[in-house]
C-alpha cells in the first residue's frame, strides 16, 4: 500500500509545482489536469481492496471493492473536465485577444 | 417624556415634505420653540429606559447641569435657526435640524451608548454641512470628517474598555480607558495639538455654517467632559496652555472667522480649568460659562456672518462696515464684546467671577487674569477695525430681516443674564452663594479690561497690524502622507502577474502547515 | 420540509428551461419565467427559514442515514435568509440591466445559486464540494460574460486560483472519508474523535486553505478584484453577498461540526484566524485608498469587510458568532446596495471611475443619498447596521481577551471612512460638464432602495434578524447537538 501513495504524492506535488512555476498557459492548464488525476488516483486507493471485486449485490462475494469512492472517482471526473474545458475555452480566447501564451503578458488588471 | 432633541430630527423628517417656502419657516420656528419649551418644563430626575441588543440604555435622564445645558443649547437653535434659515438650502437646513438634535440628544442621554451614536450622529451631520455647503470645501469637510471620527472611535474604545471593566454603560465619571476619553474630548475640544480642525472648518465653512457649528461642537465636548472627567487635575494646566496657545494664534490671524475660531479655544480654556477643579462650584461655573460663551460668541460669528453676507469678505478691514451701516449689528457685537471682556453687569462677567471663586491654586489664578487680559486685548482689536478705524468698504446688500432677529434675540437674553445673573441660577435650581456685584468681585472683574485698553493704547500698532500667518505645520498630514505612500507601495506589489499570486498562496499554505503542527 | 430539496432543484429547472425557452421562444417567455421562478423560489425560501429552529434533517429518497441528508439549522437559515433578501431584487435589477447574451446570465445565476443552496443546505462532505465547484465554475463563467479582454483575464486568474484551492478541498474530503469511512458530517465528526492529533491539523488546513482562496483574505485575495472589475455588476452583488459567504458558511460548518470547537482552541487555529483577520483588513483598507475604480475599491473593501467576519466567528464565543453572522447578513445588504448604486452609474453614463462620478449626488439625489447610507454602515458608523454588527464583534473579542484585534477594528473603521469619503466627496462636487445619460427606471432603482433602506431599518432595530441570530451558536459551538440531530433524523 505505501509505493502507490507515494506515487500520488509525487503526482500531486508534481501537479503544483508546474502550476506555479510555468509561464505558459497551457501548461498551467495541464498542470492542473496533473493534480485532478492525481486526486482521482487517491480515489481509486482509498478504495482498493487486494482481491476485491465488483460490489454487485446478487452474488455473494464476501470481498468487494467499497463502491462510494468510485461514485465520488466519476463525479471529479466530470468536474474536472468540465474545469478543464473552460480553462481551455479561455485560453484560446486570451490567445487571440493578446496574441500570446505567456501568462506574464497578462497584466491588463493590476493595482 | 422624550427627548427635546426628537423635535428637531421629527422636524428634519418633516422638511422632506414637498412645502411651500413660507410653511418652511414656519416649521422650523414651531420645532425649535417647542423643544425650548419642552426643555423648559423638564423635571430634573425623569428618565427614560429603553431594552436594545443586551443593555439597558437610558436615553434620556435629566438633571440640573443636562438642564442647564439643554436650555442653553435649545435657546441657541432657536436663535440660529431663524438666523440662517432665509440664507441656507432646506437641504442644509434638514442637516442643521440633525445636528441640533443630536446635540441635544447628547445633552440628554444617560447612558454611553446613545451618548456615543448621537455623537457621531453630530459629526456625521456636521461634516455634511461642511461638504455640502460649497465647493471650495470639499477637502476641509473631508479632514474635518475624519479627524471627528477619530476622536469618536477613541471614544468608542474607551467606551468599550469601561464596559469591559465594570459592566456598565451608565454615564458617569469614568474608571478605565481614561487617556482615549481624553483623546476624543481634546479633539472635540479642539486643545492644543488637537485644534488643526477648528480653525479651518470655521475658517471655510459658509458663515452660516460656522454659527451653527460654534455653538454646539466644543460645547458638547465641554458638556462630555463635565460628565465623565471632572476633577483631573492635569488638565486645567494643558486647559492654560491651550487657552494661552489660542491668544498667540488668535494674534496673529488676518481672518476674523479664523480669529474667532481661535478665540472659542481660549473660552473653553476657562471651561475645562472650572471642570477640571472637580468641586461643585467650579462645575457650575463651567456651566454657567457655556451658556454665556454661547450667546456671545455666536453673536460674534453672527455678527461676523452679517459682514460676510454684506460685504463678500470676512477680512478685518472689511468689518469697518458695521460701526456706520449696521446699527443691530453693531449694538449686538459691543454687547458681546463686553460680555466676552468680563465686564461687570455684562453676562461674561458672571461665569468668570464664579470660576476666579472656585480655582485655589496661584498659578491658575493669575492664568486667568492674564487669559481675560489677553481676551480683552484681542477684541480691542476687533472693536478697533469694526468701530474706530476709517473703512471704505461699500454694502453690496442689505442683511436679511431674520438674521437680525436672530442676533437681537440672543443680545436681549445676554443683556438679561449680564444684568440680573440671579435669573439664570434659579432657572435651573443652581445656587452658587455668591454675591456677583461686591466690590471685591467688581474690581478683579473690571481689571483686566482696564489693564487692557491701557496696554492697547500703547502697543497699539502691534496689535493691530495684519500678520503674515504662518503656514501651519500639520503632523496629522504627515501621517496621512506616510500611510498613503505605504499603501501605494502595497498596491505595485499587485503587478497582475499570476505566478506571482500563485507563489503568495503556497506559502501561505507552506506558512498554515507549520503553524498548525508545530 | 420537502420545500428544502426544491431549494436546489427549482433553479436547476429554471435554468433548464431557461435554455430550452431561448431555442423555441427567444425572448418571450424569459421575462415570466425569470421573475415566476424568482417569486416562487421566494416563497419556497421563506417557509424554509421559517422551520429552521429547531433544526430538521430530510434524507432524500428515505435512505437514511446511507443516503443524501439534508439539514436546514437556523445558520443555514441565515445564509437562505441572505438570498431570499438578494435574489430577487438582483433578479428584478438583471432584467433591465443585462442587455448581452441575456439568457445566458440567466441559466447561469441560477445556477449558481442552486450551488450555493446546495452548499447550505447538504449535511454531506462530498456533496458540500459538488455545490461549491458548481457555485464557483458557474460564477466564473459570469465573470467572463461582457467577453473583454480584462474580462477573460480576470476570468482566468479567478479560476486559476478557485481550482488551486478546490483541489485542496477534494483533497482533504478524500483523505477524511479514507480516514472515517463516511461523508455524514455527523458520522465524520463522531470518528474524528479517535484520530491523531497530526492528521487532523493537516486535514484542517487543507480545508482552510481551500475554502481561504475563496474567501480571499490577504495574500490570497489577489483574484478578487480582479474578476470583479469586469464581470456584470449585479453579478458582483450575488458574489460578494453570496458565493464568498458560502465559503465562509462551508469553512465555519466544517471547522465547527467536523473538528469541534476544542480542537481550533488546542490548535490555536482560533489565534491564527484572528491574526490573519487582522493583518488582512488593515491591508486591505490601504489598498483600497489607491484605488482609482469604484468597483476594485468595493472589492478590496469587501476583503477587509471578509476579514471582520472571520474575526468574529473565530473569537469562539457566543457573543462573536452572534456579531460575525449579523455582519454576513449586514455586508451582503451593504455591498449589495453600493454594488447596485455603482450599476445605475454604469447604465446611466458607464461611470466607474471615481473622477466620473463628479457631480452625479446632485443628479441622483435618492441614489447618492443610498451610496451614503450604505458606505457610511460598511464604514461602521451609527445608527446603520454596520454599526450594530461591528460593535458585537468588537465587544466579543474583547471579552474574549483579543484586546489588539478589538483596537484595530476601530483603526480599520477610520481607515475605511478615508475611501468610502473619498467617493462621497466627489459625488458631491458640482462639474460643469454637462452629463449625457439614460434615465435608470424604477427596476433598477426600486431594488437599490429597498437594499439601502434596509441598512437603516436593520440598525434602528437590529432585533429583527437577531432573533434568528442569536440561535446560530448554539448548534456550533456545541457540536454534539448539532451531531444528535443529525443522527437521529
Amino acid at each position: 500500500m505505501e509505493l502507490p501513495f507515494v506515487v500520488v504524492t509525487i503526482l500531486f506535488c508534481l501537479g503544483i509545482y508546474t502550476i506555479i512555476t510555468q509561464k505558459n498557459l497551457i501548461k498551467i492548464v495541464l498542470g492542473f489536469t496533473i493534480v485532478e488525476s492525481s486526486l482521482i488516483l487517491i480515489f481509486v486507493l482509498v478504495s482498493y481492496q487486494p482481491g476485491g471485486t465488483a460490489p454487485i449485490l446478487d452474488k455473494a462475494y464476501h470481498l468487494v471493492v467499497d463502491p462510494i469512492p468510485q461514485a465520488l472517482a466519476l463525479t471529479s471526473i466530470v468536474i474536472g473536465g468540465s474545469v478543464t474545458a473552460v480553462m481551455l475555452a479561455l485560453v484560446i480566447k486570451i490567445q487571440k485577444r493578446y496574441r500570446t501564451l505567456n501568462v506574464d503578458k497578462l497584466r491588463k488588471l493590476k493595482g | 417624556m422624550i427627548t427635546p432633541g426628537l423635535f428637531y430630527l421629527i422636524g428634519a423628517l418633516l422638511l422632506l415634505l414637498p412645502i411651500r417656502e413660507k410653511m418652511t419657516y414656519i416649521l422650523a420656528i414651531l420645532m425649535t420653540t417647542a423643544a425650548l419649551m419642552m426643555t423648559f418644563y423638564l423635571v430634573p430626575g425623569d428618565r427614560v429606559q429603553l431594552e436594545f441588543l443586551n443593555y439597558t440604555l437610558t436615553p434620556v435622564k435629566v438633571d440640573r447641569i443636562s438642564k442647564l445645558t439643554g436650555l442653553i443649547f435649545t435657546f441657541g437653535g432657536l436663535g440660529s435657526v431663524i438666523y440662517c434659515f432665509r440664507i441656507c438650502s432646506r437641504a442644509n437646513l434638514r442637516l442643521i435640524f440633525i445636528f441640533i438634535g443630536s446635540a441635544l440628544t447628547v445633552a440628554f442621554s444617560g447612558d454611553l451608548f446613545t451618548l456615543y451614536v448621537f455623537w457621531e450622529l453630530m459629526t456625521i451631520s456636521s461634516s455634511f454641512l461642511i461638504i455640502m455647503a460649497s465647493d471650495g470645501t470639499k477637502k476641509t469637510g473631508y479632514y474635518y470628517f475624519l479627524i471627528q471620527v477619530a476622536g469618536g472611535l477613541s471614544a468608542l474604545w474607551g467606551v468599550f474598555l469601561q464596559y469591559a471593566a465594570t459592566g456598565d454603560l451608565a454615564l458617569k465619571t469614568i474608571e478605565a480607558g481614561i487617556p482615549f476619553f481624553m483623546i476624543a474630548v481634546a479633539i472635540k475640544l479642539a486643545f492644543v495639538g488637537f485644534h488643526t480642525w477648528l480653525p479651518l472648518a470655521y475658517g471655510k465653512a459658509p458663515f452660516y455654517v460656522a454659527v451653527v457649528l460654534s455653538i454646539y461642537t466644543t460645547k458638547v465636548g465641554v458638556y462630555v467632559m463635565s460628565r465623565l472627567l471632572p476633577g483631573i487635575d492635569i488638565l486645567a494646566y494643558a486647559g492654560l496652555f491651550s487657552a494661552l496657545f489660542g491668544i498667540g494664534m488668535a494674534l496673529l490671524q488676518t481672518q476674523v472667522r479664523r480669529f474667532l475660531s481661535y478665540s472659542i479655544i481660549i473660552q473653553v480654556g476657562y471651561m475645562i480649568i472650572g471642570i477640571s477643579m472637580g468641586t461643585v462650584a467650579g462645575i457650575t461655573g463651567a456651566m454657567f460659562h457655556l451658556v454665556n460663551h454661547i450667546l456671545y460668541k455666536t453673536v460674534l460669528f453672527m455678527a461676523v456672518g452679517v459682514v460676510v453676507y454684506t460685504t463678500g469678505k470676512d477680512d478685518f478691514e472689511n468689518l469697518g462696515i458695521m460701526g456706520r451701516k449696521l446699527p443691530v449689528t453693531s449694538i449686538a457685537t459691543l454687547v458681546a464684546f463686553l460680555g466676552i471682556a468680563g465686564v461687570p453687569f455684562f453676562n461674561g462677567y458672571m461665569s468668570k467671577a464664579i470660576i476666579k471663586d472656585a480655582v485655589n491654586e496661584p498659578l491658575l489664578t493669575w492664568g486667568l487674569n492674564l487669559m481675560s487680559f489677553g481676551t480683552c486685548l484681542l477684541f480691542l482689536k476687533f472693536i478697533y477695525y469694526a468701530f474706530l478705524k476709517k473703512s471704505t468698504i461699500s454694502l453690496d446688500k442689505q442683511p436679511a430681516l431674520s438674521m437680525q432677529v436672530g442676533m437681537g434675540l440672543l443680545t436681549v437674553m445676554m443683556l438679561v443674564i449680564g444684568i440680573h445673573p440671579v435669573w439664570l441660577e434659579s432657572v435651573t435650581n443652581m445656587d452658587v452663594a455668591i454675591h456677583y456685584f461686591d466690590k471685591k468681585h467688581l474690581v478683579s472683574g473690571i481689571q483686566p479690561f482696564l489693564w487692557s485698553i491701557a496696554i492697547f493704547i500703547l502697543i497699539k500698532k502691534y496689535v493691530v497690524k495684519n500678520y503674515e500667518a504662518p503656514l501651519p505645520y500639520d503632523l496629522y498630514r504627515q501621517i496621512a502622507k506616510q500611510v498613503v505612500t505605504t499603501g501605494y507601495q502595497l498596491s505595485n506589489y499587485h503587478d497582475g502577474k499570476l505566478t506571482k499570486y500563485l507563489l503568495w498562496t503556497t506559502s501561505t499554505l507552506i506558512i498554515l502547515l507549520a503553524l498548525l503542527l508545530f | 420540509m420537502q420545500a428544502a430539496i426544491w431549494l436546489i432543484i427549482l433553479p436547476l429547472l429554471t435554468a433548464f428551461f431557461i435554455g430550452i425557452s431561448k431555442v423555441f421562444y427567444s425572448y418571450k417567455l424569459l421575462f415570466p419565467l425569470v421573475t415566476g421562478s424568482a417569486i416562487l423560489y421566494l416563497y419556497l425560501l421563506i417557509s424554509v427559514i421559517d422551520h429552521s429552529y429547531p433544526p430538521k434533517v430530510y434524507s432524500v429518497g428515505d435512505w437514511g442515514l446511507l443516503g443524501i441528508n439534508i439539514m436546514v439549522d437556523p445558520f443555514s437559515g441565515l445564509l437562505l435568509l441572505m438570498i431570499a433578501l438578494l435574489f430577487l431584487p438582483v433578479i428584478v435589477f438583471s432584467l433591465k440591466y443585462i442587455t448581452f447574451h441575456t439568457h445566458n446570465y440567466f441559466i447561469l445565476t441560477y445556477i449558481m445559486t442552486a450551488g450555493i443552496a446546495g452548499m447550505v443546505l447538504t449535511a454531506d462532505l462530498f456533496n458540500l464540494y459538488v455545490f461549491l465547484e458548481v457555485s464557483s465554475l458557474s460564477s466564473c463563467a459570469l465573470v467572463a460574460l461582457k467577453k473583454t479582454n480584462k474580462a477573460i483575464e480576470g476570468t482566468f486568474k479567478y479560476l486559476v486560483m478557485s481550482t488551486l484551492g478546490s483541489f485542496f478541498i477534494l483533497l482533504a474530503t478524500i483523505l477524511t472519508y479514507d480516514l472515517t469511512g463516511t461523508l455524514n458530517m455527523a458520522e465524520i465528526s463522531v470518528a474524528f474523535q479517535d484520530i491523531p492529533f497530526q492528521i487532523k491539523s493537516i486535514l484542517m488546513a487543507f480545508f482552510i486553505f481551500g475554502y481561504a482562496i475563496k474567501i480571499g483574505l490577504i495574500p490570497l485575495h489577489a483574484w478578487l478584484p480582479d474578476s470583479y472589475e469586469e464581470s456584470p455588476i449585479p453579478y458582483n452583488v450575488l458574489s460578494s453577498g453570496l458565493v464568498m459567504k458560502s465559503a465562509v458558511y462551508a469553512l465555519i460548518r466544517v471547522l465547527y461540526i467536523l473538528f469541534g470547537f476544542d480542537f481550533l482552541d488546542e490548535t490555536g487555529m482560533l489565534q491564527i484566524g484572528v491574526v490573519w483577520g487582522v493583518v488582512t483588513f488593515l491591508i486591505a483598507h490601504l489598498l483600497a485608498f489607491q484605488q482609482s475604480n469604484v468597483i476594485r475599491l468595493l472589492a478590496y473593501s469587501s476583503i477587509a469587510q471578509i476579514a471582520y467576519i472571520t474575526i468574529g466567528l473565530f473569537v469562539g464565543t457566543e457573543r462573536g458568532l452572534i456579531g460575525g453572522n449579523f455582519h454576513i447578513l449586514n455586508h451582503a445588504i451593504m455591498k449589495g446596495t453600493l454594488f447596485f448604486v455603482i450599476a445605475i452609474f454604469h447604465y446611466s453614463l458607464t461611470a466607474v471611475d471615481i473622477k466620473d462620478l463628479k457631480g452625479l449626488g446632485f443628479r441622483f439625489p435618492l441614489l447618492s443619498f443610498t451610496f451614503v447610507v450604505a458606505s457610511l454602515a460598511i464604514v461602521g458608523l451609527p445608527p446603520f447596521n454596520g454599526f450594530i454588527s461591528k460593535w458585537l464583534i468588537v465587544e466579543a473579542a474583547l471579552d474574549a481577551g483579543f484586546i489588539y484585534a478589538a483596537f484595530s477594528i476601530l483603526v480599520g473603521t477610520f481607515l475605511s471612512l478615508t475611501y468610502y469619503l473619498k467617493v462621497i466627496v466627489t459625488l458631491y462636487t458640482k462639474t460643469d460638464k454637462t452629463i449625457e445619460m439614460k434615465e435608470p427606471g424604477l427596476a433598477l432603482k426600486l431594488p437599490t432602495i429597498f437594499l439601502g433602506s434596509l441598512c437603516i431599518v436593520f440598525g434602528i432595530a437590529p432585533s429583527l434578524p437577531l432573533s434568528l441570530i442569536d440561535k446560530i451558536p448554539t448548534f456550533l459551538l456545541d457540536h454534539e447537538e448539532y451531531i444528535s440531530i443529525l443522527l437521529g433524523g
